[in-house]
């Protein structure tokens, strides 16, 4: 059997590979992150039908687990590593032809790395470990960021360089709390010994780590560096910053307010701040003229809908968050992709500037306006499906505190509809402008039209067939809901 | 002991405070790198030699250097404004 | 007025982080908090510091806890320099092609002298400190920043030296690429990664600890090689 701790040691020994293939070969080089998150999704999808039944559990140096770091591939883990997988496999590929300026070596490294962070926190279970994955994801992303070098990116590279720094530092104050409280880094242990310590001591350390994870996954008051990051970065950058990034900083949380604290007494305060996360993102995109500030703000607005499903701690409130997390990962690395290549072709980011699209760039247009209404949240795409599971899971809980939390939600998706409803119509009912200078140079090559199908095409099928994934939805909740499992799973043998 | 370990602690204090105090830049790095060797004593004393090293080599040495690469880089720049 | 507003919220926030950390146990106190908390009495810094030398024959328990039983954070950790000094170069591209040639001054003869002949001392310090990693104090980060500053000094001292990018790149990744190699041999022989799969020796000989001391050689390597490279990156876009 195949160990899920090669879905981080073998993306990092490629990445650390990279240059020297890149010495032998400049062309070759480009391939290796696309090579390294084939592998991994391969891996991640191979391990997934085990992991559904028991969660398997790595240990390293060959301890036990709370002796020495392990790495827990419950069905969360696995779930969300295929996701990581399935769209850097993809955002790789686009990657290979759009990427034309700057440090190229340092590109596909840096890229790889930076998935290999989100690998890493979604898979292991060890507290310190987490930060350190974490710190990877981050760093890298900074760097990223930054890439172009010019003085808008850089100065959004900065900006999300001292956030990012301060949210860290935070963390890692919070993890030395509770290690200084319960003298064990293992969360299965913490977990289990966490109980006994009287519930104020245990705050301080959860209100650390909370501050500190919000700032990467972009919650309400920490948000201000999103916009500025996601849209001054390359778009293939943006797609994995806003489909994979984000997303770790939230399962972080997640994993620290289910599995490590069982503080289900702070889930209603994480509720409100979901949805004025949501309100706020929605407001705000509304108000975009630029195309990639909107979809960063979208996604916050997203965000905002995931952590409020996540609080609602039902198996399947749960459940729908993260079928919004694969849902959302897909359309707005689509969006995303797709934007990219209008970017280059009209060399405005203005959506004015997207008139007539939809005759110029047909196959763009058309797997944008797919990943748009997905986000919407119309059928059949699949974001209709992960919005309902939410719906549904609300309206289940029968709390009127939840319900009315939702109608407010609601706004926030209409205020969503307006908007993208609004860009396709730019995209369709436009007349392109009479002196159009064509840049052949911003026609599509056949890498970027192939994941942009894919992943359209995905939406799609998944939107219409949600039991693809709905099945390992349920154990997926299950392994954030039940503590007392994943304690046994892990200190049991 | 314990009266130079509080007196490394003061020095640490007084040096923080006039990192931020300073207008001058290197004046502030190098107080900076003053904190860091004074951290590095008390790791030492605190019986934690591997972390004084790491402290010591890093935080008071190649720190220092990296910012003060930095700021050379913005004199210069105000100088050669001046002189245009 | 808004200064003392400013002053007063700051020493609110100030007072609400002293009374939350007052409350944390630390040192002395904490260990014993949580030998009590633990089930079974484990207290595992305790249980390092007992066993360790034991499992591994690695005289320093320190070195033997970063590289063995939390080697998978190191791991991680030197991939965070990595990303660091990769990120810096990513950023600083395009900006030193058109940095002017090199206009600094000569040093001096007594300086670039100097500056060489403390050079291969400052190497020599550097990579006994991480060979050695498993006996005394230090290791693969503290030897990998004694190396980086023996190529500080080269940098100011004997101004016109480059540093040759192309060897730092490559003594970058094949290090990077020894330990994860390591790591997974481990995995191949064992089942784990990471696994101390060679002899260990006997304990306080230079050739004990199984992998320990050749994973500190391949940090040592990484880090001062990166290290230099941050270095190198700075310097040439002073000038």
């Amino acid at each position: 059997m195949v160990s899920p701790i090669l879905l981080i040691a073998v993306p990092l020994a490629l990445a650390f590979l990279t240059p020297m293939v890149g010495l032998a070969s400049k062309s070759a080089r480009r391939y290796m992150p696309a090579i390294a998150m084939l592998f991994n999704f391969i891996v991640a999808m191979s391990l997934l039908p085990k992991a559904l039944e028991a969660p398997i559990i790595v240990r390293t140096a060959g301890w036990a687990p709370p002796l020495s770091i392990h790495l827990v591939a419950g069905p969360l883990g696995l779930l969300l590593s295929s996701l990581v997988a399935l769209i850097g496999l993809l955002v790789a590929i686009y990657g290979i032809d759009y990427i034309r300026e700057g440090a190229r070596a340092r590109y596909d490294v840096l890229y790889t790395l930076l998935l290999v962070g989100a690998t890493g926190v979604v898979l292991t279970g060890d507290l310190f470990n987490l930060f350190v994955f974490f710190e990877v994801l981050c760093i890298s992303s900074y760097a990223l960021v930054a890439y172009r070098g010019d003085s808008a990116g850089v100065e959004a590279g900065m900006k999300y360089l001292i956030q990012g720094a301060i949210g860290s530092s935070l963390v890692l104050i919070g993890i030395g709390l509770l290690y200084g409280t319960v003298g064990t880094l293992s969360m299965a242990d913490i977990a289990s010994s966490v109980g006994s310590v009287a519930g104020s001591r245990l705050f301080i350390s959860l209100a650390f780590m909370i501050a500190g994870f919000g700032v990467e996954a972009a919650i309400f008051p920490l948000n201000a560096w999103l916009p500025d990051a996601h849209s001054s970065a390359p778009s293939s950058i943006s797609a994995v910053l806003s489909g994979v990034a984000i997303k770790a900083g939230l399962y972080a949380i997640a994993r620290v307010v289910y599995t490590v604290y069982g503080a289900s007494s702070i889930l209603p305060f994480l509720a409100v701040l979901g949805v004025v996360t949501l309100l706020v993102g929605e407001m705000c995109a509304f108000a975009q003229e630029d195309i990639k500030r909107l979809l960063a703000f979208s996604s916050i607005g997203q965000m905002g809908l995931i952590l409020f499903a996540l609080a609602l701690s039902s198996a399947t409130g749960i459940s729908g968050a993260v079928f919004l997390i694969i849902s959302h990962g897909l359309a707005k690395a689509l969006l995303f992709l797709a934007t990219g290549y209008m970017i280059y072709r009209t060399g405005s980011r203005d959506i004015s500037s997207l008139a007539g699209m939809g005759k110029r760039m047909p196959i763009m247009s058309l797997c944008f306006t797919v990943g748009a209404f997905s986000l919407m949240g119309l059928p059949p795409f699949v974001g209709f499906a992960s919005k309902f599971t939410i719906v549904r899971a609300v309206l289940g809980t029968g709390s009127t505190f939840f319900i009315t939390l939702l109608a407010i939600g609601l706004i926030g998706t209409v205020i969503e509809g307006a908007y993208f409803l609004r860009i396709v119509q730019w995209l369709y009912f436009k007349p392109a402008p009479e002196a159009m200078p064509e840049q052949t140079e911003g026609r599509a090559p056949l890498t970027a039209l192939v994941p942009v199908g894919l992943l359209a095409v995905l939406i799609v099928t998944i939107g219409l067939l949600p039991g693809i994934v709905g099945r390992a939805l349920g154990p997926a909740a299950d392994d954030l809901l039940d503590r007392a499992a994943y304690i046994q799973h892990v200190m049991g043998d | 002991m314990i009266v130079f370990q509080t007196f490394l602690v003061l020095v640490m204090i007084v040096a923080a405070l006039a990192a931020a105090g300073f207008r001058d830049l290197l004046g502030s790095v190098i107080a900076c790198s003053l904190v860091s060797l004074m951290a590095s004593i008390i790791f030492y004393f605190l019986q934690a030699p591997d972390v004084a090293m790491a402290e010591a080599s890093i935080g008071a040495g190649l720190t220092t250097a990296i910012f003060i690469f930095a700021i050379s880089k913005t004199k210069r720049h105000e100088e050669n404004e001046k002189t245009d | 007025m808004r200064k003392q507003i400013s002053l007063l919220l700051l020493l609110i926030v100030a007072a609400g982080f002293a009374l939350c950390l007052a409350g944390a146990p630390f040192g002395a106190e904490g260990a014993r908090e949580s030998r009590r908390l633990v089930k079974d009495n484990v207290n595992y810094g305790r249980r390092y510091v007992s066993k360790g030398l034991d499992e591994n024959r690695c005289a320093n328990i320190v070195t033997s806890v970063v590289l063995n039983y939390r080697g998978f954070d190191t791991l991680g950790e030197v991939t965070i320099l990595f990303i660091a000094a990769l990120g810096l170069g990513a950023v600083l591209y395009g900006r030193r092609a058109g940095a002017s040639p090199d206009e600094a001054q000569r040093p001096s003869l007594i300086l670039s002298t100097g500056c060489r002949l403390l050079f291969p001392l400052i190497m020599l310090v550097g990579i006994y400190i991480f060979i050695h990693g498993h006996l005394s104090p230090g290791g693969g980060f503290q030897g990998g920043a004694v190396i980086a500053s023996g190529f500080l000094l080269i940098c100011l001292g004997c101004r016109k030296k480059k540093l040759n990018s192309v060897a730092l790149g490559a003594a970058e990744s094949l290090s990077g690429l020894a330990f994860v190699l390591l790591a997974l041999i481990g995995l191949a022989v064992g089942g784990s990664f990471l696994l101390n799969f060679l002899p260990t020796g006997k304990v306080y000989a230079l050739f004990s600890g199984g992998i320990i001391p050749l994973i500190y050689i391949a940090i040592g390597v990484k880090v001062g090689s990166e290290l230099s490279g941050i270095i190198d990156n700075l310097s040439g876009e002073v000038r």
